[in-house]
């Protein structure tokens, strides 16, 4: 589905992804886990190509058997919305003031297909159903009419409507509550179940990743520091990284916090550790 | 859209005050001015004259009476459109006003879509291919334009266009081609504020997160540009619309002088040298009102495109 190798991005010369591979296997969901400034939010915007002037990057970014880096931006722009979706975090500010949620649903759906007005607001409103937002006014509604958790449900049924093969989740669950953070994860994992999507989720919050994902991405730094089965990342962490990041959990402290604790930079080589999980080793260590 | 009701309520009151207002200062800041307007009237025209003939013209006008009283008298008339009579020729004040305002009106409109017609797509050009050859050469000519006086660009456009190449009338008023001339010179002088406004508010939005995230979902460049950044620059450049729509109006005058319009402009310019009275006082009105009338179009507008001005000013 999506492969990601060796993909190293620059960002006005500042190296924020260094030689980072994944993949994200079909009707799997994928998470990634790290501190803000990991480059995780930068991953996404790659995968979709989304700043593509701004940034150099380096690798190959296959998702079925299209090379993104050198797609031209016509493809480009038909993949996006439609094969691959993006929710991103802050749903207060991603959504136009001035167009109402409607409006936002027809030009999405309108963009990729050449259904009527009447028909994109009737999907719209059948989407909208399936997130629990049945009040038909939304619709009508403009962004800031609506709560920060309503926005981002309606960023989903959006992203949703045109059943994309990937859904990239940009720390979907920031900026809300604890309550509606559960909702949102809650709706995700429906969402999963019934359309079968590969999901790439990405979050400081490893409750969130260790919620919806099967597998998991440890980041630090633009560097993946360890990569394997959910269970294995959760219950038996090898990195002293993961470790103190799973640690923090089960102390309820915050990432920021442990940004604190954890000053050691990561070094060494990716290795095979088990099946399917690698962990950077140290170069102390080895 | 009870909002929008709401809205409208609010801004129609603030109208009425804005317009109050406008017939106070309009009687009575020309009261202030040393001496009565009849003194005033024979002393700028160089016309001899007696006391007894003073006496009289006041008496006429009604200018003897308590200056409150004067007030509700004029505004009585002001409501029902009449300005009272010019000193000058004895005419009806309103009919003359009306007759050059339409001239003005005519050529401040047009000026008005020759901005916008120009300022829209270069505005926005400029912002897309920001700083390619297009913009920079954009920004050169419009900081040239910009440190010209409207009447010299007025002189090289009637030399140029007029005179040399022979494609448009020197001067005069009456056919369609008479106004082209004139009121790009009014134009010209506000172009290169809104290319660069139009072009900064544009590239601000650009960089918001909606822009992003309506890229993420595939949307078209043009959809974009159009729908989410174009229109988010509306609210600003409607407002400085209004207030230029009346800055027009009154700079038409220099640029009536030099094509020959009759033109509002020079029919006051007229009149203020001759000291006539209700002249002044008319054009005051007619200008403010206009004005005001203007502004609360653009909050309407303004309120129309932007859901949050219209909550906002009813939470407030």
């Amino acid at each position: 589905m999506l492969e990601v190798q060796n993909l190293s991005v620059h960002i006005q010369g500042k190296q924020v992804l260094r030689q980072v591979s994944l993949t994200v296997p079909k009707g799997k969901v994928v998470g990634i886990i790290g501190e803000s400034g990991s480059g995780k939010s930068v991953l996404c915007s790659t995968i979709l190509q989304l700043f593509r002037k701004d940034r150099k990057a380096a690798g190959t970014i296959k998702f079925n058997g299209d090379c993104l880096l050198s797609l031209e931006e016509k493809k480009m722009r038909s993949l996006r919305g439609k094969e691959i979706a993006l929710i991103m975090q802050n749903p207060m500010s991603m959504f136009n003031p001035l167009v109402t949620i409607g409006g936002h649903f027809i030009e999405t759906l309108q963009a990729h297909t050449s259904m009527t007005k009447k028909q994109a607001i009737k999907i719209a409103k059948e989407q909208l159903a399936l997130f629990q937002l049945n009040d038909v006014d939304v619709l009508k509604k403009y962004p800031h009419e609506l709560s920060g958790g309503m926005l981002q449900r309606i960023m989903i049924a959006i992203s949703a409507s045109l059943e994309p093969k990937l859904l990239l989740a940009d720390e979907p669950t920031t900026a809300l509550d604890t309550m509606t953070q559960l909702e949102i994860v809650k709706e995700l994992k429906k969402l999963q179940a019934k359309t079968k999507m590969s999901i790439l989720i990405v979050s400081h919050d490893l409750g969130v990743i260790a919620n919806l994902a099967e597998e998991i991405i440890v980041m630090r730094r633009g560097v993946v520091v360890e990569y394997g089965p959910a269970s294995h990342i959760l219950l038996h962490p090898i990195h002293p990284y993961t470790k103190t990041l799973v640690a923090a959990r089960d102390e309820h402290s915050t990432l920021d916090e442990l940004n604190d604790k954890y000053e050691d930079t990561v070094s060494g080589e990716l290795v095979l550790y088990d099946e399917n999980h690698w962990v950077r080793m140290e170069d102390s260590s080895r | 859209m009870n909002g929008m009701a709401n809205y409208l309520m609010k801004r129609f009151l603030s109208m009425a005050l804005a317009m109050i207002g406008l017939t106070l200062i309009a009687f009575f800041l020309m009261r202030i001015m040393p001496g009565d307007p009849i003194e005033a009237y024979y002393q700028a025209n160089h016309i001899p004259v007696t006391e007894e003939m003073l006496e009289q013209a006041r008496q006429e006008q009604g200018l003897d009476k308590p200056l409150f009283t004067q007030y509700i008298t004029w505004l009585g008339g002001v409501m029902t459109f009449d300005f009272g009579t010019s000193f000058m020729n004895g005419k009806s004040v309103s009919e003359e006003l009306l007759a050059y305002f339409t001239v003005t009106i005519q050529l401040a409109l047009v000026a008005f879509l020759f901005m916008l017609i120009i300022c829209i797509p270069i505005g926005i050009l400029s912002a897309i291919k920001q700083n390619s050859v297009f913009d920079h050469a954009t920004r050169l000519t419009i900081f040239s334009v910009a440190s010209m006086p409207s009447f010299w660009l007025g002189f090289v456009l009637i030399y140029v266009i007029a005179f040399k190449l022979d494609l448009l009338p020197l001067m005069g008023w009456g056919t369609p081609q008479t106004i082209i001339l004139p009121a790009l010179t009014l134009a010209l002088g506000n172009i290169p504020f809104y290319i660069r406004m139009i072009r900064t508010s544009m590239i601000e939005q650009m960089k918001q997160p909606f822009v992003t995230f309506a890229r993420a979902r595939g949307i078209s460049e043009s959809v974009i540009i159009r729908k989410h950044i174009f229109k988010a620059t509306l609210t600003p450049f409607v407002t400085s619309l209004a207030m230029t729509f009346g800055i027009l109006i009154g700079g038409a005058a220099i640029v009536e002088m030099i094509f020959s319009i009759p033109g509002m402009g020079r029919y006051i310019v007229g009149a203020i040298t001759a000291r006539d009275y209700y002249v002044m006082q008319g054009f005051i009105m007619m200008i403010g009102f206009f004005f005001i009338i203007v502004n609360f179009l653009a909050d309407l507008l303004c309120a129309l495109i932007d859901p949050r001005i219209r909550l906002k000013e009813n939470l407030s």
